[in-house]
């Protein structure tokens, strides 16, 4: 397997807050949407895992459901998952949430099935506005794009008023 | 067998954005993105993915039904197309109207029209379009403004958005944001009751007072030196205070568009938050035919296609049809895939429907018109048949077959075809000649003149928000993805109004107008102003809150926002029950 070197960022000065990345999340996942939404007063944000190098939602989580894929993400197991919300508590960027459907804590692998094949993962390719990218973790730092919970900050001051 | 993929263009607004379904031999169909199309780069919102869902889902409708001792019973299809056969052809045909849905491909709403002239002759045919793209294309139709495409966007130094493009077209935000960043200097003009999705990106918002966004349009046109004295009866002096803005603001806005080298007019308005719809559509293109361009935004994919077939035709506007339906003029109706009861779900066609003495519809999956059917036909979606369409600028497009429908379900143009052949006796054939350009429109249609009071309302104003609904009625409730992201109705309330209300962000209340009630959940929010609440669109049991209005002459069909009243519930009185 190939490691994958590249993360999903967003661009919060782009985000419209359609929800089209949890849609194709949605179905792209059988059902289970493993982006997450946030409300702010500027509206409604996508959360995105950020697949940290060490991740505190794998140290807590009591039933070995998390682990770290080969090629790079930290993916969940439906099988082991029994939704005590350990992962959840432990996130420290609060990305990982209930799936409301199956009481299960929806997990963001970066699309594997697509990513592993040189597309796109899917929440990046239906993206109306071009908020979502998916970058070298090398860019990240240097393009200066700044990473919080896996966003982009403000590359350009005159973009909002 | 291996994985097929098939290309399409989706319906779901008239951007018309080209999409692919992956079908595997085993397994679900999947969405795949066209990212070699140079405009939207495979870029689709959240509408698009519901194809594949739809394709397969578990209440598509394979067998007809005939209504029994009160229950529509399953039967075979051609026991209940023989049903609607019988009773159309003793039915009175000046009493008999056909409902052909707007959002099919030509081809399909040309058999459903050529089956009215030739089968029944002298029966009254509608193509159904949601009222706000009927009232868009009657204001923009004989003004002959140059329509501009989404690809043109990115050379265009100013884009003036009337509504809210980013909530209901929201693939066109990419293009509208890469105009607004390619000059330090291009600019986003929004005017919108409501701080919307695309409000928040703008460097200039209009915000005007609820019902007087016209006031606010007709002010900017006539800075610009454009007549509107035949739609807007009032001083173009007083406009601005009318409108509830500031006129530096209007001038501002006035020098900007004066001074820009491109600039492109964006129309997206929605249903219930803008008053006087045709007429803000007739001034935008006015604007846009002395300054720059246009690029109307509409619900329906092929809004424009059926829009010009239905005039070509002498078929009915939705409006005409809604005022023959009040003024009791139809006793038979024939429904082919449009949503009549849950886009209009209003007290007042509810009762006109049940006094029908013969209802059938045609529909993919189950309905709110079932309530008053006598029988039901299993129908086949637009994807799922080949076509044309045409796009919001009047592009033709192709349409693809993504599979066929399920076993039993009818092509519309099928289902026309064996409904004629039944009737009649002989073979019918519904196959047209090309498609007619947009014309044959009525002049006069598009003015209605509107005396402006120029007074703000004062109690506590409902609208339809923009949240993540649209497609409302059928399809958009009975997709998994929406039930869950969206499980019961939100309204979303100002703080002040919150405050003096007595009810918190999160709190069930029954939201009460002269339309009726309905439960929702509260979502306290700045984006409302003070004075306005406003409830989710894609609920029908909400949208029945909003008085859905249609003048005498059935010229206009509106959603006016309504006067209401928020009362805070129980919890345990306010959970919301979504049983559909």
């Amino acid at each position: 397997m190939q490691t994958i070197n590249k993360r999903v960022v967003l661009d919060v000065d782009r985000c419209v807050g359609c929800r089209s990345c949890s849609s194709a999340c949605f179905y792209g996942h059988n059902g289970m949407p493993n982006v997450s939404y946030s409300e702010f007063v500027e509206g409604t944000m996508p959360m995105i895992c950020r697949q940290c190098p060490e991740a505190a939602c794998m140290d807590a989580c009591p039933s070995g459901a998390l682990k770290k894929s080969e090629e790079g993400a930290v993916v969940r197991s439906l099988m082991l998952c029994w939704g005590c919300h350990s992962c959840a508590y432990a996130c420290p960027f609060g990305v990982l949430s209930e799936d409301l459907t199956r009481r299960q804590v929806a997990k963001c692998d970066l699309d594997i099935e697509r990513t592993s094949v040189g597309k796109l993962p899917r929440c990046v390719a239906t993206c109306p506005a071009g908020a979502l990218q998916f970058v070298e973790v090398e860019d990240v730092e240097r393009n200066n794009l700044l990473l919080i919970s896996g966003r982009t900050l403000g590359r350009s001051a005159y973009r909002r008023r | 067998m291996t994985t097929v993929a098939k290309e399409t263009k989706c319906l779901f607004c008239s951007l018309c954005c080209p999409m692919a379904v992956e079908i595997p031999a085993h397994g679900e169909p999947m969405v795949e993105f066209v990212d070699q199309d140079p405009v939207t780069q495979g870029r689709l919102c959240y509408r698009g993915h519901f194809v594949p869902e739809l394709l397969n889902h578990p209440r598509r409708l394979t067998s007809g039904r005939v209504r029994k001792e009160q229950k529509l019973v399953p039967c075979s299809p051609d026991v209940a197309l023989e049903t609607v056969a019988s009773a159309l052809k003793t039915a009175i045909r000046e009493q008999t109207l056909i409902f052909i849905d707007g959002n099919m491909a030509c081809e399909d709403i040309g058999a459903g029209l050529a089956f009215a002239r030739e089968v029944l002759p002298g029966c009254r045919a509608v193509v159904w379009m949601p009222p706000d793209d009927e009232q868009v294309l009657a204001g923009i139709a004989d003004v002959h403004s140059p329509a501009t495409k989404m690809e043109n966007l990115s050379g265009s130094d100013l884009v003036l958005a009337i509504g809210d493009p980013f909530a209901g077209q929201p693939v066109i935000a990419k293009s509208v944001l890469d105009a607004k960043e390619a000059a330090r200097g291009n600019q986003l003009i929004v005017i919108d009751t409501v701080r919307g999705k695309t409000a928040r990106f703008a460097t200039i918002h209009l915000q005007p007072r609820l019902g007087m966004d016209l006031a606010a349009v007709a002010a900017l046109a006539s800075g610009l030196g454009i007549d509107v004295s035949d739609i807007v009866k009032c001083d173009a002096k007083v406009l601005p205070d009318s409108a509830g803005i500031d006129a530096s603001g209007v001038a501002e806005v006035v020098e900007a568009v004066k001074s820009a080298r491109a600039p492109v007019v964006v129309l997206s308005m929605s249903a219930g938050k803008h008053a006087n719809i045709r007429q803000i559509a007739c001034i935008a293109a006015r604007i846009a035919l002395k300054c720059g361009s246009l690029l109307p935004l509409l619900t329906y994919g092929n809004a424009v296609g059926a829009w010009s077939f239905a005039r070509a035709n002498g078929a009915l506007t939705t409006a005409e049809a809604m005022a023959a339906l009040r003024d009791r003029q139809v006793n038979t109706i024939l429904s082919v895939g449009a949503p009549i009861a849950d886009a209009v779900p209003q007290t007042w066609l509810q009762v006109c429907l049940n006094r029908m003495s013969f209802v059938a519809s045609a529909m993919p999956m189950p309905s709110g018109i079932d309530q008053y059917a006598h029988v039901s036909l299993p129908l086949g979606y637009w994807f799922e048949s080949d076509g044309n369409a045409v796009d919001g600028v009047g592009n033709t497009t192709e349409l693809h077959e993504m599979l066929p429908p399920p076993r039993g379900a009818l092509r519309v143009s099928e289902l026309f075809e064996r409904l004629g052949s039944t009737i009649t006796g002989t073979a019918f054939s519904s196959e047209e000649d090309g498609i007619p350009a947009m014309s044959g429109l009525k002049e006069t249609a598009s003015r209605l003149p509107v005396a402006m009071a120029g007074k703000a309302p004062d109690p506590i104003i409902l609208l339809r928000a923009d949240g993540a609904g649209f497609a409302e009625g059928s399809i958009m409730r009975q997709c998994r993805w929406s039930r869950v992201m969206e499980h019961c109705p939100s309204v979303w309330v100002n703080p002040a109004d919150a405050k003096a209300s007595c009810v918190n962000d999160k709190d069930t209340v029954t939201v009460r107008t002269e339309q009726g009630s309905a439960q929702a959940r509260v979502n306290v929010t700045n984006d409302v102003p003070a004075g306005c609440v406003a409830v989710s669109p894609n609920f029908p049991k909400t949208t029945a809150l909003l008085d859905c209005s249609v003048d005498e002459e059935g010229q206009s069909i509106e959603f006016v926002p309504t006067e209401a009243t928020l009362t805070r519930i129980e919890q345990e009185e306010g959970v919301y029950a979504d049983n559909q």
